[in-house]
């Protein structure tokens, strides 16, 4: 279950990571009035290393404009050629057919304006993906910072950050975000990830906090101690380290968790702001035509099944894999 | 001294509650082209408008079914009378949807009158109305949202009211005489004697002076009802069933001022000297839950998030409405709407485009149960530009002009509307009487676009990235605006959608925010915004676009003014000021059609559409008349709804 559940999320991962190359209004490579031009190939370095994709491909004219339609300029008796991608369709290009049932041209259909479903589940997969490393990412990191001093320091630090952990974990996660993003006249994806993260990392923190407690008076802890290291070091080199492996399986929970919240909230209109999709944006306009556009719920409402489902049972494995006393048995 | 003598109507003049709201402004509507679920309407509803709203223009005659009470009625578009050209596809797409071959849009039965049919009348049958939201309370001058008027419109009764066609009018149930002095500036009104409550207790010229003091009264919280009333200068008892009412100014207006929703006094003042906001305390809350009131339906029973229970009042002393029972169900989500309908759970519901075009057809389980209303309806969908200079894109008429070329609201229309809404022309729709005919549509047409872009100043640059720049004080500024959407609007992200591509291709970027409507509501109160896209409700009254397009209603924004975007034309102050003090109907029309004019011309707004009205009724039910405004809130809406007896459902 735990292999099934790594492949189906690094499949998710991979799709998230090229879905620039995957669904694309513009060519992957092409020959346009003479020269070769890899539009797709280009979004999708920028997308990923934005720095890496300026540099390889600084002006390629006219592709660098915003308003060059390449499907309407292209002149096959010129010699132009074109391979496009996998989906030959932006997330963002409307269309007059819309919520045209799936088919040849569109595999799952369009939505209300014409949009291709799955160049928006290729490019939701991203947002999704996205949201749940970053945000995860921030409490992880969160966690780990409280948890080690708490864990390390114990006596009055210790009683501070619990105390904390504990007023933390009494917010009502997801009003609170709902409140924050409410009242917030810019919100977007990047605020809720970080809402995400600041709010999510109690769980972390305490299994760090327990693991330290644990580890601190461990003989090579001690031992670190006896030879004069300073405690930063003995937190880094000698306990992180340790205590590091039984928090993955948080991660991957995290993680899961994170992307349900995600799609909750843009399901609610207040996560990842249209036009850009996301799985549960997907899914709040299919539930808005269940009546006459049924494909456009089962699409989102599986991916993300599928993907929570995945990053549990990977978490699950990880548990099971770093726990010593089913490894015993 | 000019005398009225109280008209004798067919159904008794009930004073709908939601009159009362003599708010003197549009009412903010989240976007689409759906009127779908209103968010709360913080501000009122604006009920002002000359006595001759709506009748008689010879260039758009309006196409509202009945005309007044007891009118004959005739549905609006004879469409109805050619079912065989129905289309029986069972999934129609958008564009392929005519209303005008649907046979079930608009059936004569629907708007047939009662008074054909005296004596197969079924007396005692029950209506079962939709709420799309839980009230707060039911005490009438603290009603704030429409589900909130809806309810109180059967439980209250007042003085004065207004029709279908939105004339003002008195409501002789209570009303035995009206009389207004010679220069406009006093009414005297003499109430009916023997009036009660319905718990028997008399209802007085006192109550109405009671309800003049608490909606003034700071500490009661009712925005929607003070608008219009503090433009008098007082109400007074003259004797027991004589009130005077007292304006500031002599205006062809300010008879909507007089609108505010009557309130038990014997009830509320027990307890206004502990709980001055009639709101607090245990027995403020226990009779506005359980209220008392003096129209045609007496309160039994409010299960919270589930329904209201209303009877018919045996003593009413007006015409009683021909339904025993009234409950609301409260259903707040269109799709359940819809098929609570169909399981004849409810009787009508306001249906969305889609549902009207797509889910209602001849095929439909729809089709068994209920017929379709469509009529036209005077609210505006708009994107709203903000001039004030704090931007350095929409100052200019030319970029406005150019944006409206950008914004292909045929395709919208088709797309997203379903062909359900009607194009706007400007700010008065087109069977007004304000509305110009002389108002050419400005075309979707992107080269067009491009060119007054260039003109502007905003230039495309092809060495750099393709989006639109314009050199200000030596620095290039990219034309990048973010258009403010309400999280309630129906379809506005796909418009946004259309739009955005469409502004990309000429070298324009626009960002879209989704808000929730309190915070877009505060936000383009204090003109923090570039773009937004929302609704008008109609007043009225022309008199009500004051306070969208007067100069002074930018700096009153957030109290009285609406004026969001920082219009300023001296030309339209001057005509406004103008049109509010003129009694006569031809200079007046002549005064709003010329605002209009200009008002298009500048494009301060990128016009989308009118929504039409879109309900469906159950197909026993007949009696019905439409306003500009809806379905409900005027004279006589519900009270003058009927069953046949063959076709007794209760």
């Amino acid at each position: 279950m735990g292999i099934t559940g790594l492949a189906v999320t690094l499949i998710f991962i991979s799709i998230g990571l090229l879905a620039p190359a995957l669904a694309n209004e513009n060519p992957l490579v092409c020959k346009y009035d003479g020269k070769i031009y890899a539009p797709a190939i280009k979004d999708l370095l920028h997308a990923n290393l934005p720095y890496v994709g300026k540099m390889l491909f600084p002006h390629s004219a006219p592709f660098h404009l915003v308003t060059f339609n390449f499907k309407k300029r292209m002149n096959s008796e010129r010699g132009d050629w074109v391979l496009w991608t996998p989906v030959p369709h932006g997330e963002l290009k409307t269309s007059e057919h819309n919520l045209a049932a799936p088919s040849r041209s569109h595999w799952l259909g369009t939505d209300e304006v014409g949009r291709d479903v799955l160049a928006r589940m290729i490019h939701g997969a991203r947002v999704s993906m996205m949201v749940g490393f970053i945000s995860v990412g921030i409490s992880t990191t969160i966690g780990l910072l409280l948890g080690a001093l708490a864990g390390y320091f114990a006596g009055w630090v210790d009683i501070l950050i619990s105390r904390l952990i504990e007023v933390v974990m009494c917010f009502p996660v997801f009003f609170l975000i709902l409140t924050i993003l409410a009242i917030d006249p810019r919100p977007s994806i990047w605020k809720v990830m970080i809402v995400i993260g600041i709010t999510t990392w109690t769980g972390a923190a305490r299994y760090v906090r327990g693991e330290f407690i644990r580890l601190r008076d461990s003989e090579y802890s001690i031992a670190a101690r006896a030879l004069g290291a300073r405690p930063l070091r003995i937190i880094l080199r000698h306990l992180l380290p340790n205590a590091l492996a039984p928090l993955f399986v948080t991660v991957t929970f995290g993680i899961a968790a994170a992307i349900l919240l995600e799609s909750a909230l843009s399901y609610l209109g207040v996560g990842v702001q249209p036009p850009q999709p996301s799985w549960g944006n997907i899914l709040q306009s299919g539930f808005a035509n269940m009546m006459t556009a049924t494909h456009m719920i089962y699409p989102p409402a599986i991916a993300i099944f599928l993907g929570v489902l995945s990053y549990n049972l990977v978490g699950d494995a990880l548990r099971d894999a770093v726990d010593p006393r089913l490894a015993r048995t | 001294m000019r005398r009225y003598p109280a008209r004798a109507l067919r159904f008794g003049s009930t004073l709908r509650s939601f009159a009362a709201l003599a708010a003197l402004v549009c009412l903010p509507l989240a976007a689409g082209c759906d009127s779908g679920k209103d968010a709360p309407e913080s501000a009122g509803v604006a009920a002002r408008t000359s006595e001759d709203a709506g009748t008689g223009d010879a260039t758009s005659p309006p196409t509202i079914p009945a005309s007044g009470a007891g009118a004959e009625s005739a549905a609006p578009k004879p469409a109805s009378s050619t079912p065989e050209a129905s289309t029986t596809a069972a999934a129609i797409l958008p564009g392929a949807y005519d209303p005008a071959k649907d046979p079930l849009v608009n059936r004569r039965s629907t708007y047939e009158t009662a008074s054909a049919a005296a004596g197969q009348i079924a007396e005692d049958e029950t209506l079962y109305r939709v709420l799309d939201g839980n009230p707060r309370n039911m005490n009438a001058i603290l009603a704030s949202s429409t589900y909130e008027f809806n309810v109180n419109d059967a439980l209250y009764d007042g003085i004065f009211t207004f029709d279908a066609e939105m004339r003002w009018r008195l409501n002789d149930v209570t009303v035995e005489s009206f009389e207004e002095s010679p220069d406009h500036l006093t009414y005297r009104v003499k109430l009916r004697s023997g009036l009660v409550w319905h718990d028997g207790q008399p209802f007085t010229a006192h109550d109405v002076v009671f309800s003049y003091q608490s909606v003034m009264d700071d500490r009661v919280k009712c925005p929607a009802q003070r608008t219009g009333t503090e433009e008098l200068a007082d109400v007074v008892a003259i004797d027991d069933l004589t009130v005077e009412y007292r304006h500031k100014q002599a205006l062809p207006t300010s008879c909507w001022n007089a609108l505010f929703s009557i309130i038990p006094k014997h009830i509320y003042e027990k307890d206004k000297a502990q709980n001055p906001d009639l709101e607090s305390g245990e027995y403020n809350n226990r009779m506005n839950r359980a209220p008392i009131g003096n129209g045609p339906y007496k309160f039994v029973r409010w299960v919270e998030n589930d329904k209201i229970e209303m009877v018919r009042w045996d003593e009413y002393p007006g015409p009683k409405p021909h339904f025993k029972r009234m409950i609301f169900r409260i259903v707040p989500d269109p799709n359940i709407m819809l098929l609570s309908f169909n399981k004849q759970d409810v009787d009508e519901f306001r249906m969305t485009s889609k549902q009207f075009a797509t889910q209602t057809g001849p095929g439909d389980d729809f089709a068994k149960v209920g017929y379709k209303i469509r009529a036209p309806q005077y609210d505006l969908v708009y994107i709203c530009w903000n001039m004030d200079g704090s931007n350095p894109f929409f100052g200019d008429v030319r970029v406005r002009r150019a944006m409206t070329h950008a914004c292909d609201i045929p395709r919208m229309i088709k797309q997203l509307c379903y062909d359900l809404v009607l194009p706007s022309h400007g700010i008065y729709h087109r069977d007004s009487w304000m509305f110009n005919p002389e108002i050419k549509l400005i075309p979707y047409d992107l080269a067009a676009a491009e060119k007054l872009l260039d003109e502007a100043g905003w230039i495309q640059d092809a060495e750099r990235d393709g989006w639109r720049h314009k050199v200000i004080d030596g620095q290039p500024v990219k034309f990048e605006f973010t258009l403010l959407i309400p999280q309630a609007s129906t379809t506005g992200k796909e418009m946004a959608a259309i739009f955005q591509e469409d502004l990309k291709s000429i070298g324009v970027d626009m960002r879209t925010t989704i808000m929730e409507w309190a915070t877009f509501q505060e936000r383009i109160r204090k003109h923090e915004f570039q773009a937004q896209t929302a609704a008008w409700g109609t007043g009225v009254d022309p008199d009500t676009t004051w306070n969208v397009w007067h100069s002074s209603s930018y700096e009153k924004s957030g109290e009285t003014g609406r004026n969001y975007g920082g219009y300023r034309n001296a030309r339209v102050d001057e005509l406004f000021l103008q049109g509010r003090h003129e009694f006569d109907h031809k200079k007046r029309q002549a005064i709003y059609r010329e605002i209009a004019k200009i008002i298009y011309d500048e494009q301060p707004y990128v016009f989308m559409w009118h929504r039409d009205i879109l309900w469906a009724v159950h197909k026993r039910i007949r009696g019905v008349t439409t306003s500009p405004r809806g379905v409900f809130n005027f004279y006589p809406s519900f009270a003058a709804w009927w069953v046949h007896m063959d076709e007794k459902k209760y």
